[in-house]
């Protein structure tokens, strides 16, 4: 193995252990981004995506300085990313003159601040397109045909965390869901014993006081029951009517 | 997902529990009969037992002979007192997020073999789409229709408004009164609801 070989190696995983451990999708993508300019000696690399119905927008770069951050603004809807998101192919490598015919505006201010190469792929997997890896060269003509295809699969290692993060979310807002479910009922209890013991009724009648005062100012029943659990047994006052 | 005595059956055992986990204590969502809900409020009283270490650890908890365990002194007691001498619980997992657990018990001490195992790990499995929906709308699923220990959520009320203590310090008054009188949980609540027994204000369990 020679050196990028190793590090190459390396930095899969380094990424595959961000995806087991304390995982911060942000964390990840920087760390990518970073490893791109490394591994395929770009100057700059970004990576754009698109959460499904929003545009495109930047959420990590190799740099953060003023320049590149400008430029990625305008690549949020021009240039080589935004094609690569929209055709979800792999769009250069391509040098100035050539970039220039396709995206005059996006060229010009790339060039502005330095670039003379820039190359695209696409974040996808299997049927869903996240984004695109942007990848920026000070240097004409120097990404090779392994460098593309090495870009392509770091782009899909970030793609993979990234679902890989939706789903865990997904995962919690659905035990959130049965959470609140089965919390609200517990909650409804408590508050039918809090307040039978309050108004010296019995827990039913309790129930039908709160079930009662719900439907009169068309509010939920486990909200009435948290108010008097935080109370400790009174019923919210009618709101002005 | 509808649970019957015929999964009790194939997984040869003798009762069955399905738990949901909560912010606080499991509930318990579905029991193949009444002493099988018992020995889940015996773990609820005592705070401890295979149901709580599955939903802690998010694996199997394996026990095949109670009598020489010294896991969870309460609930074995309790359990062998109710002549179980073998649980086994599992997980219900959602990724890597444990939703709740599948509790077989049996009357005869020894461990489960093989082929019960693969089907109790596969009936956990299938139930977390169940435990997911609500308990709401909840007919055809492992919900029952009342919270099983709706009585003790209402009684930990009560004695909140009578002591006037915070929530969770009634509920372990509830606890350890159940303990110390040696009486199931679920009965003491439903003396205090039914204004039969008010606990003592200066009660302590040592």
């Amino acid at each position: 193995m020679d050196n990028r070989d190793e590090r190459l190696a390396a930095t899969f995983v380094e990424l595959a252990d961000t995806l087991v451990s304390d995982f911060d999708l942000v964390e990840l993508l920087d760390t990518l981004a970073i490893r791109c300019t490394e591994l395929l000696g770009v100057s700059a690399a970004a990576l754009l995506l698109a959460p499904p119905g929003i545009e495109l927008r930047q959420v990590a770069a190799s740099d953060s300085g003023y320049a590149l951050s400008d430029l990625l603004a305008m690549a949020q809807h021009d240039g080589p990313a935004w094609q690569s998101h929209h055709e979800v192919r792999v769009i250069g490598p391509i040098d100035l003159d050539g970039a220039r015919t396709q995206w005059p505006d996006f060229t010009e201010a790339a060039e502005r601040v330095g670039y003379r190469e820039m190359c695209a792929v696409p974040m996808r997997l299997r049927d869903q397109v996240l984004g695109a890896l942007l990848l920026l060269n000070i240097h004409p003509a120097k990404l090779s045909a392994t460098d593309v295809q090495l870009a392509q699969a770091l782009a899909d290692a970030a793609t993979i965390g990234i679902l890989h993060e939706r789903v865990l979310r997904q995962q919690i807002d659905l035990v959130t869901q049965l959470h609140t479910a089965l919390q609200s009922r517990i909650l409804i209890e408590q508050a039918k014993g809090i307040l039978a013991a309050r108004t010296d009724t019995s827990v039913d009648q309790a129930f039908e006081l709160m079930r009662g005062h719900a439907r009169r100012h068309l509010r939920r029943t486990s909200d009435i029951a948290r108010h008097v659990i935080d109370t400790r047994g009174t019923l919210p006052a009618p709101e002005n009517s | 997902m509808r649970l019957t005595d015929d999964h009790v059956a194939l997984l040869g055992v003798d009762g069955m529990t399905v738990s949901a986990t909560t912010s606080g204590a499991a509930e318990l969502a579905w029991s193949s009969d009444e002493a099988s809900a018992r020995l889940d409020d015996e773990q609820f009283t005592f705070g401890e037992g295979p149901v709580v270490d599955a939903i802690d650890t998010g694996a199997p908890v394996l026990c095949s002979a109670l009598d020489v365990t010294a896991r969870w002194p309460g609930f074995t007691a309790a359990a062998l007192k109710r002549d179980v001498h073998a649980v086994f619980a599992f997980p219900v997992m959602l990724g890597a997020i444990t939703i709740g657990a599948l509790m077989c018990h049996r009357r005869a001490a020894g461990s489960m073999n093989n082929a019960a195992m693969t089907k109790a790990l596969a009936l956990a499995d299938s139930l977390t789409p169940a435990l997911l929906t609500s308990p709401d709308d909840s007919a055809e699923e492992v919900w029952s229709q009342q919270l099983h220990r709706a009585e003790v959520h209402q009684a930990t009320g009560m004695i909140s408004v009578f002591l006037d203590v915070s929530l969770a310090e009634a509920l372990s008054r509830l606890r350890a009164y159940s303990l110390s009188q040696d009486r199931p949980i679920a009965e003491v609540a439903r003396d205090i609801v039914a204004r039969r027994l008010r606990l003592p204000r200066d009660f302590r369990y040592s």
